[in-house]
């Protein structure tokens, strides 16, 4: 176990270093300056070049390189060009918010793809089969900007149930104004979910274990959930796993098309102002955020199936 | 037990009929079935494989996959139509009343479970024992069935035992709540021989401790002539033969009994090649109406004249 979390830990610093390059070299190939976009194009060419030189964008490009992994290593981050702050302090505020949003996002998928598995694998082919394959086409095929537009339409103009947009203040009004915006990344992560589900679901309830579980006379509700569904769900935790990125990624739309402060919000930010810094920084996150989830998966596995944590 | 109970046999099952569903088709894979199973007496459902042993064991557990079904006839447990009430009977008796014995403990016990509660979550629903009750009593049915030292092996996972051990595991499971009638799929069929020994030993011993019923189906009349009294001998969904074992074994009247005795083999005659039936039982699906073992002899016996001739 220590040395399974010892060699995880080494491919999570490894495949970060491989990510912050990789950003490094393409926020410093993309064409728009910083200085110039910040100062505006009023602004003399020599202001320019002397706020060049504050950021130390006059260097050559592996000094520039060096500095940044060497105050990477040390925990500094850097300084914001536009909001003029040190990343960290912005990082505080804004990662909380974001894995908050994740962690609304994943029960929503949970909560919503288990029991819709269950249904459609104890009816079998049939009427809710086709219905919910339909669903999830239509879910799966359904880009999280028109999910998050549809739901504001519903529940936010017309019932008004949840805020259409912004975060509040109080921890209520965040989770009530979370609510649609997890809701949009979770349906992006059901169709999947329920698909690997119910296949697994399916075999777990043709197998002779759950029928020695009936002829044993347990309640069929003990038989389901405890040798069915407990055994269905393992594929499950590694689909939710795999799916880190889509995640990551829906937190960067869904952020921005309701408002909210967030991660994903500061890096389009970031991306739209040349703002190094902040992009490399939000990115490092990102990639953190997914390498994590990847490992929690694994460990939840061993969790869930004895024969992976002691075979 | 009252009278009335006494005289009544234990299990009769008369006329059974299943018919199993293939690509919307129904085959008949049951054929008017009966035999009967007194109370303290083993009884030998013996046929090869496709001959419809296992399913009929399965509809007497109520547990046919969703393509089979009962189409006639019935079962007297206790005197009580197990098919009636649309097989809403079979949850009450399941486990106290009739349990069974699957044929590869591999599958049939729930891979992420401990063994010792799979030995006891049936008792302990029904009775409400509480956790250490439970494993309390694990521990004395793994000592029961020949466990070695159950108290360390109670809460194992089953990947952790032994073929024969896991064996026992779902015989302790399936005699937990002492049932009148146990059900036996060829549960010898994975194990080597000095284990088969031991595990047809236990169950002689708990058809006579326990008063039980064992139906027992396999394909190997050595098993047979070893524990069972009386035996029913099937070929293509259809009784053949049935009677005591002494009269079946002994002096067969079928030709496909005498084919099963000549193909199984002898000890005393070491150096024999083994010998087998010609062809298999065909299909459902290619099964003409009223199939018998003659029309097969008569496709084989040009090219493989062994046993055939013999008959």
């Amino acid at each position: 176990m220590i040395r399974f979390l010892a060699r995880r830990l080494g491919l999570l610093v490894l495949v970060v270093w491989g990510v912050v390059t990789a950003t490094f070299v393409l926020v410093h190939a993309t064409p728009g300056d910083p200085a110039r976009t910040t100062l505006g194009d009023k602004a003399s060419e020599s202001a320019v070049q002397a706020l060049r030189a504050e950021w130390g964008l006059d260097q050559p490009l592996t000094v520039q390189y060096w500095h940044f992994l060497t105050d990477l290593i040390s925990g500094n981050l850097g300084t914001s060009f536009q909001y003029r702050s040190p990343i960290v302090s912005l990082l505080a505020d804004r990662l909380p918010t974001t894995l908050l949003l994740m962690l609304m996002a994943v029960t929503f998928a949970v909560v919503i793809s288990l029991p819709l598995a269950t249904w459609v694998a104890v009816r079998g082919r049939g009427g809710a089969d086709i219905g919910v394959r339909i669903f999830g086409a239509v879910a799966q095929g359904t880009p999280a900007f028109l999910t998050g537009t549809l739901l504001v339409i519903v529940f936010g103009l017309k019932l008004h149930w949840f805020p259409v947009g912004g975060y509040g203040r109080t921890t209520a009004e965040h989770l009530h104004s979370l609510v649609l915006p997890s809701l949009t990344i979770a349906l992006g992560i059901v169709p999947m979910l329920v698909n690997s589900l119910r296949a697994s679901l399916t075999d777990a309830l043709q197998s002779d274990f759950v029928a020695f579980g009936h002829s044993k006379g347990l309640k069929p509700a003990t038989v389901l959930a405890a040798y069915a569904i407990r055994n269905g769900s393992i594929s499950g935790v590694t689909i939710l796993g795999i799916q880190a990125g889509v995640l990551a990624g829906g937190a960067l739309v869904v952020e921005k098309v309701f408002a909210i402060p967030g991660m994903g919000s500061l890096m389009l930010a970031g991306i739209l102002g040349r703002d190094f810094p902040v992009v490399q920084a939000t990115t490092l996150v990102f990639a953190g955020i997914v390498v994590v989830v990847y490992l929690v998966t694994d460990l939840s596995y061993a969790l869930l199936d004895p024969r992976a944590r002691l075979a | 037990m009252n009278a009335a109970s006494e005289e009544q046999p234990l299990l009769k099952v008369e006329g059974l009929c299943v018919d199993v569903t293939i690509q919307g088709r129904d085959y008949a894979a049951l054929k008017d079935v009966s035999f009967t199973v007194q109370r303290a007496e083993a009884h030998g459902l013996v046929g090869e494989s496709g001959s419809g042993k296992s399913l009929a064991l399965r509809s007497l557990m109520g547990l046919l996959s969703a393509n089979a079904r009962v189409s006639s006839g019935s079962a007297y447990f206790n005197g009580a139509d197990l098919f009636a009430n649309s097989g809403r009977n079979f949850r009450r008796i399941r486990g106290a009343g009739i349990s069974m014995v699957f044929q590869e403990p591999a599958v049939a016990l729930n891979p992420i479970a401990r063994v010792g509660t799979q030995i006891t979550d049936g008792i302990a629903q029904r009775k409400g024992l509480s956790r250490k009750q439970a494993r309390d009593y694990a521990i004395h049915m793994m000592g029961l069935v020949g466990i070695p030292s159950p108290e360390l092996r109670v809460d194992a996972y089953p990947f952790q035992l032994s073929g024969g051990m896991r064996q026992r595991v779902m015989i302790a499971a399936s005699v937990a709540c002492e049932p009148e009638l146990i059900l036996c799929d060829e549960p010898t069929t994975a194990l080597d021989v000095t284990v088969q020994a031991q595990v047809l030993a236990l169950f002689d011993g708990l058809r006579a401790e326990l008063n039980a019923g064992i139906l027992y189906v396999t394909h190997d009349l050595a098993v047979v002539s070893e524990l069972c009294s009386t035996i029913s001998v099937l070929y293509a969904g259809r009784l053949v033969e049935s009677g005591t074992a002494a009269e079946v074994l002994g002096n067969p009247r079928e030709d496909y009994t005498r084919a099963l005795l000549a193909a199984t083999p002898r000890i005393d005659e070491p150096g024999q090649r083994l010998r087998s039936i010609p062809g298999t039982t065909p299909a459902l699906r290619d099964r003409p109406a009223g199939y018998s073992f003659a029309m097969r002899v008569a496709d084989h016996a040009p090219d493989s004249p062994s046993i055939l001739q013999e008959l």
